[in-house]
């Protein structure tokens, strides 16, 4: 087991470094100059050079790669093109109000999720699964901006319970904060629960049907014992996936919700990075979000182990 | 626990339908069945595939499969009558009365629990301490004996080998002192000798505890081995039920002389021949001429995964027409040899050749042989299921390989097609139809089609016989029979099927962790003497004949319940043979003298073992 | 020895059918199933209103009219007008174009991709498998909007860039799924059978295994389209997809959200179309996937 764990975590730190060599092959290594690109063609012969010179432009791509990547390891992440501050202190803190709401978000649509997955996976195809089934179509079928404004139009407008957009600084304390999270966690829930609650429902139905659970039935053993002894073990495990991809998407939905209601978090950050070309920033916040996608994946596999004795005892695996 | 009146009957089935439907039709899988069980017998019901006999073991406990339900008749197990119960009396029913022991235990426990846990779990509705549990727990697992009762309930499923998750299984079917046991093909996915051991381990239990059971199974070996009264199954209706004993010896119905003389006998000195109405002959094995040439030749092969040697050092040699057997449990190296003699995997060592008019190296993979020499191996598969591409018409399997290996024109591909498949037995109207649209037995035979389209001198046959029910078995192998002399084909038939093999084979090679440890001719072997492997699975074959019931069980200790194995109970002494083997210099046909082997003439030999060595499973 | 004693197949399946009759079954499976007609119809419709764009509308979907600006619900301007003066249906209408060419090009160029990459993937096994699934994983771990982000940044935005950098960031997932799917066809005897032929890899491909994993195909198609409408509308709603004054479901809602108070339907219009068509193509794969027996859910994660 401890070998596994070691291997794992070796594959995640490679993947890591994958991606940030990806990440800055592309912003960097692509066509044209990046200085140019950075100003725009009508920059002054002058300000391109005091760029290039900024960027390092003229050292060779794989030496100014090892740079960067040196400095983020040691948890420095370069200089802001566009304020001329270190991009550490910036991402954390926009990273720290992020994190708020990806919290709240995942711990409101995992647990709804996998409660909803179950019942519509035991009451198959009779109401309660159409009911949930429907919601969570629609739920997948309308993109995070969508939910976003519409809760906007609904609590912030027509009902003015809730602040519809978010006025404080990246710096304000965590308690200023929390008012503001509430829309954003609300409609990143929606979108992420509905993927969550098609594969528990699936695979509550697969082990359900599997001969295990069969011989637990026909052993005489009450249902409420049969689901939460002998079918969710395994019904979870193919959701623990499913959840980890969608803590990716989260980072992605985030930047959507954000800005929706200027909300001062990392996917503001990446926006206005994006808007101004400020491409240490840029790198660095895809870097942090490959990290956190990997160790997602880290602890899906870990809880994974939890569930299966197949894993934790790691004989016959491969039988 | 023992019911006083040895007269009551306990399982009632009356006039039994159940359909389900399929496409707004309802489709009847079992039609009118009844039967009775009393206390303490064993009642079998046999059939073949789609028979009906599982879903009728189903209803025994209230369990019908999604879609399924009871059109007529009742069921009455242990004086209710089971489908007029209400969720909680079902359960009761389940808790109390009836236990279900199914095909597959790697399948039928729950793999996050622990053994115990799941054990313990049927005695939960008995008012029992949880000490006390426990001990019930460890005694059963005693009983149905697995070693270490202390160790092994806390193991997970996948920890246990097939034999004795299937003995978790039996033991949790018994915690709750059933008077019913309804046993659902208990050992089809289990070794014959692993096999025989379950079953001898449920009968002492069945009459140590006065149980009635219901066995269902397709394995006419197995039933006559176990039950009082047969029941015989066929497309949902029973055909007959009779007495065990009354129903081998003498049975009236068509169907039933027809199953029974189809399965192979271990006594038989070739292959059966049934007739339409079930009698029985056996075709004579001509012996081949001696000077007939080899094909193939194949020395100090060995084929490794990593450190594991699947297959290590065999040689064998194959002649023209000839049937070599290999047979072997499953692990045995059996497959992996055959699949690397038609180019699917390059031995890591040692020598495969094939010799005649083409001759060539067959240690390069397939793709690295001259088209000649790779199209005179051919392989045929197991299971009928997958070994053609559903997406494609069967013709289109056999033009394939006539096209590829430059055999047929464009023009005539398709005829040529056609007349393979009628070669094989088949209405060439079927070469139209999709995979689907054909019997197991028919597509076993577009595949051997497939294999026949290369103009091969070697059919590698991959237990093609094992996923058929047994009436189409037989005529499978005399399909195979008929194209060997037909076509002076040489067979490599792999089995774990020794009755099978008998019928088949000229020869035949024991394989055993990658290792031959016995080949001779197919008399000289069944004859014996032999290694102590062979003999344990000659041991194990189960005939349908009562008559031979108690010598179902091996004399060699169960490796799932004990760890030393004891000098093989081989009944020729292998040190009383020394002289023989190492004095006899020149050999006989088996080729030049191993001291590893003791020759025993005729090319049967038997590789040398040590008494002490540890045992073959452990 | 005639094979008239061996019983029927199970004939479970009803009646037996051809190779058009399997296409019959899958159309019967899918018209007898109420959603997944819902679905196709939805789809169908979005085709079709696209298409006749220009013959439903007087009005020009980029043409302002400030006299007319910010109308509300009526005869001449059944959604109303926008900011600009607009009319709000005209410019759904014509979004609609917009949404279905870029997400149709960008889907079916991922799924192709992926589709070649997978299957080799699956039959050269390997290093090659090994080193890919590698760079797979890398490029999984970075979320497709940032990806898109800086593949707009770095090239700027424009329809080709988009559907460019959307078949960037799906291919890898579709080449896991149809890795996936070809791992478990490869193993089958069929394909052992030609393999044991020495038949080349393409012709392995092509014959063997690319026939039986075309169902899969295309789910992930149906599939990977909703999530590329999503996709790209985000990006619009975001300020980095079409540019103004294109007419296109994101941008209309980013613009128009601001006078949402006055003019919902500028904002919930485009909002309903773009709901629809995505419910549409949920449907059509879940149809599609229960006729063909694909696991959507599980292949999709």
């Amino acid at each position: 087991m401890l070998i596994y764990a070691t291997r794992r975590l070796l594959s995640a730190v490679v993947t890591v470094l994958l991606a940030s060599v990806l990440v800055f092959a592309a912003v960097q290594l692509l066509p044209g100059d990046v200085a140019t690109q950075v100003l725009g063609q009508d920059a002054t012969p002058e300000a391109v050079a005091a760029l290039r010179e900024q960027l390092d432009l003229d050292r060779p791509a794989v030496v100014r790669f090892l740079d960067w990547i040196a400095g983020v390891v040691q948890g420095d992440f370069g200089t802001s093109l566009v304020s001329g501050e270190p991009v550490t202190a910036t991402l954390w803190l926009h990273l720290r109000n992020t994190v708020l709401i990806a919290v709240a978000t995942i711990a409101v649509a995992v647990t709804s999720s996998i409660a909803l997955g179950v019942v519509a996976g035991l009451y198959r195809d009779r109401w309660p699964d159409t009911v949930i089934s429907t919601l969570t179509l629609v739920g997948m079928s309308v993109p995070e901006f969508v939910v976003a404004t519409l809760l906007v139009l609904a609590l912030s407008i027509t009902v003015p319970v809730l602040p519809a957009v978010v006025l404080d600084e990246a710096s304000a304390p965590v308690s200023d904060l929390l008012p503001a999270i509430v829309l954003p966690t609300i409609a990143l829930s929606v979108v992420m629960t509905a993927y969550i609650v098609r594969m528990t429902r699936t695979s509550v139905i697969d082990v359900m049907a599997s001969e295990f659970v069969t011989t637990a039935r026909l052993k005489g053993v009450g249902t409420a014992r049969v689901v939460l002894r002998h079918a969710l073990p395994s019904a979870l495990l193919p959701t623990l996936n499913v959840i980890a991809m969608n803590v990716a998407w989260l980072v992605g939905g985030v930047a959507v919700v954000e800005n929706v209601f200027n909300y001062p978090g990392v996917g503001q950050l990446l926006l206005e990075s994006v808007h101004d070309r400020d491409l240490p920033v840029l790198q660095s916040i895809a870097v942090v979000s490959a990290a956190v996608y990997v160790l997602c994946n880290l602890a899906a596999d870990l809880a994974a182990m939890a569930l299966n004795p197949r894993l934790r005892t790691g004989e016959r695996s491969a039988r | 626990m023992t019911v006083e009146d040895p007269r009551e009957t306990l399982v009632r089935v009356e006039g039994l339908s159940v359909a389900y439907r399929s496409d707004g039709a309802d489709v009847t899988v079992v039609r009118d069945v009844s039967f009775e069980a009393r206390a303490g017998e064993t009642v079998a019901v046999v059939g073949e595939s789609g028979s009906g006999k599982s879903t009728v073991a189903g209803t025994l406990l209230g369990h019908l499969r999604h879609g399924s339900r009871v059109t007529g008749g009742r069921v009455e197990v242990a004086g209710r009558e089971v489908f007029s119960l209400d969720r909680a009396g079902l359960r009761r029913l389940r808790a109390h009365d009836v236990a279900l022991v199914g095909q597959n235990a790697g399948n039928a426990l729950t793999p996050s629990m622990r053994i115990g846990r799941q054990i313990e779990e049927s005695l939960l509705p008995q008012r029992m301490t949880r000490a006390d549990r426990r001990g019930r727990v460890r005694a059963l697992v005693h009983k149905v004996g697995l070693p270490d009762p202390d160790a092994i309930v806390r193991r997970y499923p996948h920890q246990l080998s097939g034999g004795q998750q299937q003995r978790v299984a039996i033991a949790m079917a018994l915690a709750a002192r059933p008077r019913v046991l309804v046993l659902d093909e208990p050992t089809t996915a289990l070794d014959v000798v692993t096999q025989a051991r379950v079953l001898d381990l449920v009968a002492g239990l069945s009459e140590e505890l006065g149980l009635t059971s219901v066995l269902v199974s397709h394995d006419l070996g197995v039933v006559a081995r176990m039950a009082d009264r047969v029941v015989v199954m066929r497309e949902g209706e029973v055909v007959e039920a009779a007495d065990g004993a009354d129903l081998f010896a003498r049975p009236r119905h068509d169907y039933t002389r027809h199953l029974l003389a189809s399965v192979p006998r271990v006594g038989d000195r070739g292959l059966a021949e049934v007739g339409g109405d079930g009698t029985r002959t056996v075709r004579e094995r001509a012996p081949l001429p001696p000077d007939t040439p080899e094909v193939v030749s194949l020395s100090d092969v060995t084929i490794s995964y990593g450190r594991h040697r699947a297959v290590d050092g065999v040689s064998l040699s194959l002649r023209r027409g000839e049937v070599l057997a290999l047979v072997g449990e499953s692990g045995s190296g059996k497959s992996t040899l055959a699949w690397s003699l038609a180019g699917l995997r390059a031995p890591t060592e040692g020598d495969m050749r094939l010799l005649g008019e083409v001759g060539g190296d067959l240690t390069p993979g397939a793709r690295e042989r001259p088209l000649p020499v790779r199209r005179r191996v051919q392989l045929a598969f197991q299971n009928a299921d997958t070994s053609l591409n559903p997406r494609r018409v069967v013709r289109e399997a056999v033009r394939r390989p006539l096209r590829f290996f430059g055999l047929a024109a464009r023009s005539e591909a398709d005829d040529r097609a056609r007349d393979l498949i009628r070669d094989v037995a088949l209405d060439p109207a079927l070469s139209d139809r999709l995979p689907e649209q054909l019997s197991g037995g028919q597509r076993q035979r577009v595949g051997i089609a497939r294999a026949l389209a290369g103009d091969p001198s070697v059919v590698v046959a991959d237990e093609v016989t094992t996923a058929l029910d047994v009436s189409v078995q037989a005529s499978v192998l005399a399909l195979l029979d008929d194209l060997r002399s037909e076509r002076d084909l040489a067979f490599v038939f792999i089995s774990h099927d020794l009755a099978v093999v008998r019928g088949i084979a000229d020869r035949v090679a024991v394989m055993r962790d990658g290792r031959v440890v016995e080949e001779g001719p197919v008399e000289a072997v069944f004859s014996g003497p032999n290694h102590p492997y062979t003999r344990r699975l000659l041991d194990a074959v189960l005939e349908p004949d009562p008559e031979r019931r108690g010598s179902g069980a091996p004399e060699a200790p169960d490796p799932e319940t004990s760890v030393p194995e004891a000098p093989g109970s081989a009944p020729h002494d292998p040190e009383a043979s020394d002289g023989h083997a190492e004095g006899s210099g020149e050999a006989g046909e088996a080729g030049e003298t191993d001291p590893g082997w003791i020759d025993l003439g005729g090319g049967h030999r038997i590789r040398r073992w040590d008494p002490d060595g540890p045992g073959p499973d452990a | 020895m005639t094979e008239t004693r061996e019983p029927r197949p199970g004939n479970a399946g009803g009646p037996p059918a051809r190779g058009p009759g399997a296409v019959r079954r899958t159309l019967r499976s899918l018209t007898r199933s109420t959603p997944a007609m819902v679905g196709l119809c939805l789809v169908a419709l979005h085709l079709l209103l696209a298409l006749l764009a220009p013959l439903l509308t007087p009005y020009s979907p980029t043409g302002n009219a400030p006299d007319d600006a910010l109308l509300g619900v009526g005869p001449e301007h059944w959604a109303g007008t926008d900011a600009l003066g607009r009319d709000v249906l005209t410019r759904v209408l014509y979004g609609g174009r917009y949404a279905l060419t870029v997400s149709f090009a960008a889907t079916a160029c991922a799924v192709a991709l992926g589709t070649v990459v997978g299957c080799a993937a699956a039959l050269r096994g390997g290093w090659f498998d090994d080193a890919l699934m590698r760079v797979l994983d890398a490029v999984l771990a970075i979320p497709p909007i940032l990806a898109l982000l800086v593949v707009v940044t770095v090239l700027g935005a424009g329809p080709a860039v988009i559907v460019l950098a959307v078949t960037i960031v799906y291919a890898p997932q579709v080449v896991r799924v149809v890795r996936a799917a070809a791992l478990g066809v490869a193993p089958l005897d069929y394909v052992t059978a030609a393999r044991a032929r020495g038949e080349r890899t393409v012709s392995v491909l092509v014959r063997e295994v690319l026939p039986n994993i075309a169902n899969v195909v295309s789910v992930e198609f149906a599939m990977r389209a909703s999530w590329v409408v999503l996709l790209i509308s985000s990006l619009s709603f975001l300020g980095f997809g079409a540019n103004p004054p294109t007419p296109d479901w994101g941008l209309m809602v980013s613009e128009n959200r601001t006078t949402m108070v006055v003019v919902p339907w500028a904002t919930l219009a485009p909002i309903v179309a773009l709901a629809t068509l995505v419910v549409g193509l949920n449907l059509s794969a879940d149809g599609l996937a229960k006729a063909w027996g694909v696991d959507r859910v599980r292949e999709g994660s």
